[in-house]
C-alpha cells in the first residue's frame, strides 16, 4: 500500500501556539472550513482527519461540508461511539460513500476521558466503551456488506429485522481504530484496517506496531495499516526550524497560562501517559522528534514535534515508513499556513524518496545520517 | 405568517414500486429532484426518515448544498442520536444553509419499525423522550454556557459548544394525532403536523392543539397539512387519472412483491392513531368537501399522507385555500409518480394558490376562483 499522508482539518481558527483560540474545537465557520479544505485538497493531502470533542460539530456533518469543497482530499471521519445507533452511523457513512464517490473512512473514537464522556450523557466505563466500540464495528460491517434483513444481540446493542438498500461505494469502508492501551490494541488488532498512533520514538513506535500486529496474526486478520500522527516545525534551514520551535514553544507556554482551565488535570489514557514519560526522558529523540511541546500540553493528543528543514523532517517521516507507518499525519501550530507549507515543500520530498527508492531497491537520495545542526539546548 | 408549501425531498427513482419510496440513495436523481424543487417555488421540503433510509441530516445537507431557496425540514426520530449532537448538527446545517433549516420530530408510530434500530420504549416514554429531547435542543441553540440536564430519559453534565443557529430560530416541527402528540405538539411545537383529513376533522384537530398551547401560554404553533394531489389541466382529465392511479396501486399491492414491501414498510394496518382517523375517513365516504379524495388511503391502509385532492390545477388550488382558511398555513403537497406532479405543482398550483392568498390578503377576502366550484365529474 503507497504511503498516504493526512493533515487535520480545523471549522475556526485553533492554535495552542496564539494561530486562534484555545477553544476552536466550539466553533463551525463553514467559510474557513472551507477554505481549509480547498488548501489540503490544492497541495496534495490524501486524507483529512475530521476530529470530534463534545464541543464541536458532528464530523459526519462535517465530511459532506469537506467532499462536497474538495476534489480529492479523502476525510476519515472520527467517530466516538455511543452517541448514534450505529445502524444510524453506517447508513450515513454509506450514503457519504456515495455522495463522495468512495472517498470516506471511519476512525472510531472509544473516549479516553469519563469526564468529557459525560458531557453528551455516556457513562460507561473505558472497559465497557471499548466493548461498545467493538459491537459497533461490527454493526457497521453488517450494515454494509451482508444482504437481507439483520439482527444482533449484543451486550451494548439490540436490534431487529433491520434492512437497506443504503450500500456503500466503496467494497470495504476502511475502519481506523487507535489508542496505545491494551486493549486498543486488541480491538484494533481484531477489528481495525487502520491502527492509528501518536508519535513515539521509532523504537517506541515499533513496539506498538509489533503488539498490534501480534494480535491481528493471532486473528487471522490482515495487519492493519499503521498511522501515525505528528506536528512538523519546518523552515528553509535547521537554523530557522529551531528558531521557529522555540518561538512555537514560548507561545504554546504564553497560551497554557492563559487558559490553564482548559489545561488542568493531568490526561488518564495510556497514549498520553507514555507520551508524558517520553517527554520527560528527554527533549530530542532519533534525528529530530522534539517533545517540550508535548511536556507543556502534558501529552494532550498529537503532540510531538519534528524539527528542522523540510529535507530533515522528510527525512523522518521516512524514517516512520522504514518500520511499518504507512499513513503519516502531519499538521502544524500555526495549523492552516503550516498545511500549506508542508504540502508544499515536504510531501513531495518524501514521495519522490519513496519512489526513489521503490524503482532503485532502496537507494536512498537524501542522507539517512543526517540530523539538524542547531539544536535547543 | 404567509402561507408557505411544503414537497418532499425523494432519493431514488424507484418510488413507483409500492412500499419502495425508502428504496437506495441516488445523489444524481436526489440533486436533480432538489434542483426543481428550487426552480419549482417550493418553500420547503420535507426530508423523511425511516429504519431503511440515510440519516435525514446527511440528506438535508445534500439538499442544502444543492439549492439556493428550499428549506430543509428534516424529520428526526429521537432516540438514535444524543440530543446535544443533534442539536449540533442542525445548528451547524443551519450555518451552512444560511438559516435555512426545521426539524421535524417523529416519536415513531410503530413498535417493530422502532426495534428495527433498537428502540424499545412504549410509544407513551417515546413521547416523553421527544419532549425532553426538544428541550435539550433548544437548551443547547439558545443558552450560554456549560449545560447540565437530568431527565428521565437524558442526563448529561457541563456540555458547552459554540455552535449556534445563525439567526433567529430553528422551528421544531411536532407531528401526530394522538393525545400525546397534540400535548408535545402544543406545547413544545413552533410547527403541528397533520395528514390531509377533511375540513372538520382537520378544524377539529387544530382546535385542539391550540388549546394546549393556550393553556401553555405559548404561541399556537402553525399547522402544516400534507396531501397528495392528482393533477390535470381539467376535472375530467384529473379523475381519468386519478382512477388510473387507483388501478396500478390495486395492480401493485396485489402482487406478492408489493404484499410484502407493505406489509414491511406500513405494516398490514398501522395502529397509529393518525393511520386509525385515515382509514376511518375512508370509509365513511370516497370524496369529502371539495376535492378530497381518499380511496388510496383506503388501499394504503392509511399509512401516512395518502389522501389525495383531485381536479383542475384551479380546483385542487382552491382546495389548498380552503385549508388555508382555517389556520393551515403549511401545505404539504407530493404526488403519485412524485418527480413529474411535483414539477407539475410548481408550474400550474403554486402561481395560483398564491395569487388568489394575495388577492383575498388585498382585497380584504374576495375569492377569485369561485368558493363553490367543485370537480364536474366525481367518482
Amino acid at each position: 500500500m503507497a504511503v498516504e499522508f493526512i493533515s487535520q482539518i480545523f471549522n475556526v481558527p485553533f492554535g495552542e501556539a496564539g494561530h486562534g483560540t484555545l477553544t476552536g474545537m466550539r466553533g463551525f465557520d463553514p467559510d474557513y472550513t472551507k477554505r481549509y479544505a480547498r488548501a489540503l485538497d490544492a497541495v496534495g493531502f490524501d486524507w483529512t482527519l475530521l476530529a470530534y470533542g463534545s464541543p464541536s460539530l458532528d464530523a459526519l456533518q462535517v465530511a459532506q461540508f469537506v467532499l462536497n469543497s474538495t476534489e480529492r482530499l479523502k476525510p476519515v471521519v472520527a467517530h466516538r461511539a455511543g452517541f448514534q445507533y450505529p445502524t444510524q452511523v453506517a447508513k450515513a457513512m454509506a450514503a457519504l460513500d456515495r455522495i463522495g464517490d468512495g472517498r470516506l473512512a471511519i476512525h472510531m473514537i472509544s473516549g479516553g476521558s469519563d469526564q468529557e464522556q459525560h458531557r453528551e450523557g455516556d457513562y460507561l466505563t473505558k472497559h465497557e466503551r471499548y466493548e461498545r466500540t467493538d459491537e459497533f464495528v461490527q454493526v457497521l460491517r453488517k450494515v454494509w456488506y451482508e444482504d437481507g434483513p439483520i439482527s444482533f444481540d449484543g451486550k451494548h446493542y439490540q436490534f431487529e429485522d433491520f434492512q437497506t438498500d443504503i450500500t456503500p461505494v466503496q467494497d470495504n469502508i476502511q475502519i481506523s481504530i487507535g489508542g496505545s492501551s491494551e486493549q486498543a490494541y486488541d480491538v484494533g488488532g481484531r477489528l481495525g484496517d487502520i491502527f492509528g498512533l501518536w508519535g513515539e520514538p521509532l523504537k517506541e513506535t515499533a513496539e506498538q506496531i509489533a503488539a498490534v500486529n501480534a494480535i491481528a496474526d493471532l486473528n487471522g486478520r490482515r495487519r492493519p495499516r499503521i498511522w501515525v500522527s505528528f506536528r512538523p516545525i519546518i523552515a528553509p534551514t535547521e537554523e530557522l526550524a529551531w528558531e521557529k520551535a522555540l518561538k512555537v514553544l514560548a507561545e504554546v507556554q504564553k497560551g497554557v497560562a492563559v487558559g490553564s482551565a482548559l489545561f488542568s488535570g493531568q490526561p488518564k489514557n495510556v497514549g498520553s501517559m507514555r507520551l508524558l514519560a517520553l517527554a520527560d526522558r528527554a527533549d530530542l529523540h532519533d534525528r529530530c522528534l522534539w517533545m517540550p511541546l508535548t511536556k507543556e500540553l502534558q501529552g494532550r493528543g498529537s503532540t510531538t514535534a519534528l524539527v528542522g528543514s523540510y529535507e530533515t523532517v522528510a527525512k523522518a517521516l521516512v524514517d516512520y515508513t522504514e518500520i511499518g507507518c504507512d499513513l503519516l499525519s502531519v499538521r502544524g501550530w500555526d495549523n492552516y499556513n503550516d498545511a500549506i507549507d508542508l504540502g508544499r515543500y515536504v510531501l513531495p520530498l518524501v514521495r519522490q524518496e519513496l519512489a526513489h527508492r521503490e524503482a532503485t531497491g532502496g537507494a536512498p537520495i537524501l542522507n539517512p545520517d543526517s540530523k539538524p545542526e542547531a539544536v535547543f539546548a | 405568517m404567509p402561507v408557505e408549501f411544503i414537497s418532499a425531498t425523494h432519493i431514488s427513482d424507484d418510488h413507483r414500486k409500492v412500499g419502495a419510496g425508502f428504496g437506495g440513495f441516488d445523489p444524481d436523481y436526489t440533486r436533480r429532484f432538489a434542483h426543481a424543487l428550487d426552480d419549482g417555488g417550493f418553500d420547503w421540503t420535507l426530508i423523511a426518515y425511516g429504519s431503511p433510509s440515510p440519516d435525514s441530516l446527511q440528506l438535508g445537507q445534500f439538499v442544502a448544498n444543492h439549492t439556493e431557496r428550499v428549506k430543509p425540514m428534516i424529520a428526526h426520530r429521537p432516540g438514535f442520536q444524543f440530543p446535544t449532537q443533534v442539536a449540533k448538527a442542525f445548528a451547524g446545517l443551519d450555518r451552512i444553509s444560511g438559516g435555512r433549516v426545521g426539524i421535524h420530530i417523529i416519536s415513531g408510530g410503530a413498535d417493530v419499525e422502532q426495534h428495527r434500530e433498537g428502540d424499545y420504549l412504549s410509544k407513551t416514554e417515546r413521547y416523553e423522550r421527544s419532549d425532553e429531547f426538544i428541550q435539550i435542543l433548544r437548551r443547547v441553540w439558545y443558552e450560554d454556557g456549560p449545560i447540565s440536564f437530568d431527565g428521565r430519559h437524558y442526563k448529561f453534565e457541563d456540555f458547552q459548544t459554540d455552535i449556534k443557529p445563525v439567526h433567529g430560530e430553528i422551528p421544531v416541527s411536532v407531528g401526530g394525532s394522538s393525545p400525546e402528540a397534540y400535548d408535545v405538539g402544543g406545547r413544545l411545537g413552533d410547527i403541528f403536523g397533520l395528514w390531509g383529513e377533511p375540513l372538520k376533522e382537520t378544524a377539529e384537530q387544530i382546535a385542539t392543539v391550540n388549546a394546549i398551547a393556550d393553556a401553555a401560554g405559548r404561541p399556537r404553533p402553525r399547522i402544516w397539512n400534507s396531501f397528495r394531489p392528482i393533477v390535470a389541466p381539467t376535472d375530467e382529465l384529473a379523475w381519468d387519472k386519478a382512477h388510473a392511479i387507483l388501478a396500478q396501486t390495486q395492480k401493485a399491492l396485489a402482487s406478492d412483491s408489493g404484499k410484502t414491501a407493505l406489509r414491511r414498510w406500513n405494516g398490514n394496518d398501522p395502529q397509529n392513531v393518525g393511520s386509525v382517523r385515515l382509514r376511518k375517513v375512508a370509509e365513511r365516504g370516497d370524496l369529502h368537501d371539495r376535492a378530497l379524495w381518499t380511496p388510496l388511503a383506503k388501499e394504503l391502509k392509511g399509512a401516512g399522507s395518502t389522501t389525495a385532492l383531485v381536479g383542475s390545477y384551479e380546483t385542487v388550488a382552491a382546495a389548498l385555500v380552503d385549508y388555508a382558511e382555517i389556520g393551515c398555513d403549511l401545505l404539504s403537497i407530493r404526488g403519485w409518480d412524485v418527480y413529474n406532479d411535483m414539477v407539475d405543482y410548481g408550474r400550474y398550483v403554486l402561481p395560483i394558490a398564491r395569487q388568489e392568498l394575495a388577492h383575498r390578503a388585498a382585497t380584504g377576502n374576495a375569492p377569485v376562483l369561485n368558493p363553490d366550484s367543485r370537480p364536474a365529474v366525481a367518482v
